[in-house]
């Protein structure tokens, strides 16, 4: 099982939620910058109660969900190629490369034109956004599996399928799931870029009906949401890598503040591409 | 001859690179099958790039190696190999390891004979070196060898481990599995070896091929086990001297 969130990670944000509470209370916050805390807290309910924090949320994951599925159903599988067949190498990776450079915002407004202002548009940039990191992340976790292994796979002949199930898929599986992560992540901030700019729904959306109408407390209600998904998807993916790769429990230990470190997306910076 | 196992052939290797390294010169011998060879001779003198020609994990630059007449090119389930390090894939289990070979019968009589049968659901991080290194010994033995090649596998080993292994070697040979293996240690190699080939420091030519006339358990206060030391001693140090006063 994945450990609990340390008791030092509540420190800091319990004392921010104090001072927020007491700032507030002795009139010092300006609510024209920003909302005081029992106003978030009135936001939440009554967005709650009229169930619209609930269907921005439902439509931003599904969006989420597909794109990203997407990104893994086809990112893993071209990154297991180009890590199993390195001769592909100087044939993808330099217009990889380029395309990795485009922040995935920028696809937008060729997305709507291509795909209309609905619901492909937004799956597409997911998509994009997620597709770079599971793809790389997956090319180099088949790349790091030594080649000591290789060569026993060699000495007892295995054919190809053996060598996917039994070498390829297990040892890059801790570099997949990292890819994984990242990829989810990126996701997130892909879509609430894209629900700005052209939406109807989502949480993105919420943000931006907020701004324009000075709902301070209910933009803060969207940021909030959006962190905690984050960090509870995240928490979801290092608990299926605890149970799918028993043997990293020992050895490197899969937790969420792993993440990244071995990872492709550790030297590249294009970590805020999706805002 | 008719039962001759390995021929190795007027065999070099050369690694290209900077500087181009020559592992292996000349090289020429046969293995009779039944034979347990030891390849005894310095660190770097290309012993265990002999044993990855056999392997057919390299190829010879010049020259060749067969198994029984074929040309060895690849590698074949026939001849198994004991790497130097037990290269367990750490996401099987025991079992799952020994198995890789896709043979498995027997798994479990092997498991118990070898003192494995408890671990063979455990996973490579929770066995000790010498247990480990149990489990590739097996996993060789699995893919039902003819010819077992055995690189160093008693190194860094502790003394009682070292021991059982040495005498699972043996058990093993005395099964009818033809062993060639690699040391730099002289009493290693005394203690299995039905014939020693001695190689010189790089790069690797044989300077010596004998046969040892000693029955097994060996001791080492026997009068013939001591005479063989001094004797490959001395031959090791006429081949220092010679390449001092080159």
């Amino acid at each position: 099982m994945r450990k609990r969130i340390p008791w030092q990670g509540w420190v800091i944000p319990v004392i921010f939620g104090v001072s927020w509470y007491l700032l507030g209370h002795a009139d010092l916050i300006h609510t024209g910058i920003f909302p005081r805390i029992h106003q978030v807290w009135e936001a939440i309910i009554f967005l709650t109660q009229r169930a619209a924090l609930q269907t921005h949320l439902w439509v931003s994951l599904q969006r989420v969900l597909i794109g990203f599925a997407t990104a893994g159903l086809i990112g893993v599988p071209i990154g297991l190629g180009l890590g199993w067949a390195p001769q592909l190498k100087p044939w993808f990776d330099p217009t990889l490369h380029f395309l990795r450079q485009i922040p995935p915002v920028a696809w937008i407004p060729l997305f709507i034109m291509w795909f209309g202002i609905g619901e492909a548009s937004k799956n597409a940039v997911i998509f994009y956004a997620a597709f770079f990191p599971i793809m790389l992340n997956t090319q180099l976790g088949v790349e790091q599996i030594p080649r000591t292994y290789w060569e026993v796979a060699d000495l007892y002949q295995f054919t190809l399928w053996k060598s996917l199930r039994r070498l390829v898929l297990p040892g890059s599986a801790p570099a997949i799931i990292t890819g994984l992560r990242l990829g989810m992540g990126m996701s997130w901030r892909a879509l609430v870029a894209a629900e700005m700019l052209a939406a109807s729904s989502g949480l993105g959306y919420l943000i931006m009906t907020a701004r324009s109408l000075v709902r301070l407390d209910e933009m803060v209600v969207g940021m909030l949401i959006i962190g905690v998904m984050g960090v509870a998807i995240d928490g979801i993916f290092a608990l299926i890598a605890s149970q799918l790769l028993p043997w990293t429990k020992s050895v490197s230990g899969v937790r969420s503040t792993d993440l990244g470190r071995t990872s492709y997306e550790e030297s590249a910076t294009t970590d805020t591409t999706g805002v | 001859m008719k039962n001759q196992l390995l021929q190795i052939q007027q065999v070099s290797k050369v690694f290209p690179g900077y500087p181009w390294v020559t592992a292996l010169t000349g090289i020429d011998f046969q293995v009779i099958s039944g034979e347990f060879v030891v390849i005894l001779g310095p660190s770097g003198c290309g012993k265990t790039t002999l044993l990855r020609l056999l392997a057919g994990l390299e190829k010879p630059s010049s020259g060749l190696c067969r198994y029984r007449g074929q040309e060895i090119d690849s590698p074949s389930l026939a001849i198994s190999y004991l790497f130097q390090e037990p290269r367990l894939f750490p996401w099987l289990t025991v079992a799952e390891n020994m198995g890789l070979s896709g043979h498995s019968e027997g798994l479990t009589a092997l498991a118990r004979r070898m003192g494995l049968a408890d671990f063979l659901k455990s996973f490579p991080h929770q066995l000790s070196g010498g247990m480990a290194k149990r489990v590739s010994l097996a996993r060789a033995l699995l893919a039902n060898p003819e010819v077992l090649l055995l690189d160093e596998p008693l190194a860094n080993l502790d003394l009682p481990t070292k021991i059982g292994l040495q005498q699972e070697l043996i058990s093993i040979w005395r099964r009818g599995i033809t062993s060639i293996m690699v040391t730099h240690d002289l009493d290693e190699a005394l203690a299995v070896a039905s014939r020693i080939l001695l190689f010189s420091p790089r790069p690797g030519r044989i300077i010596h091929d004998v046969v040892l006339d000693m029955d097994h358990p060996r001791s080492q206060d026997d009068q013939r086990y001591l005479l063989w030391k001094r004797q490959i001693m001395n031959w090791t140090m006429e081949v220092l001297n010679h390449e001092s006063t080159k």
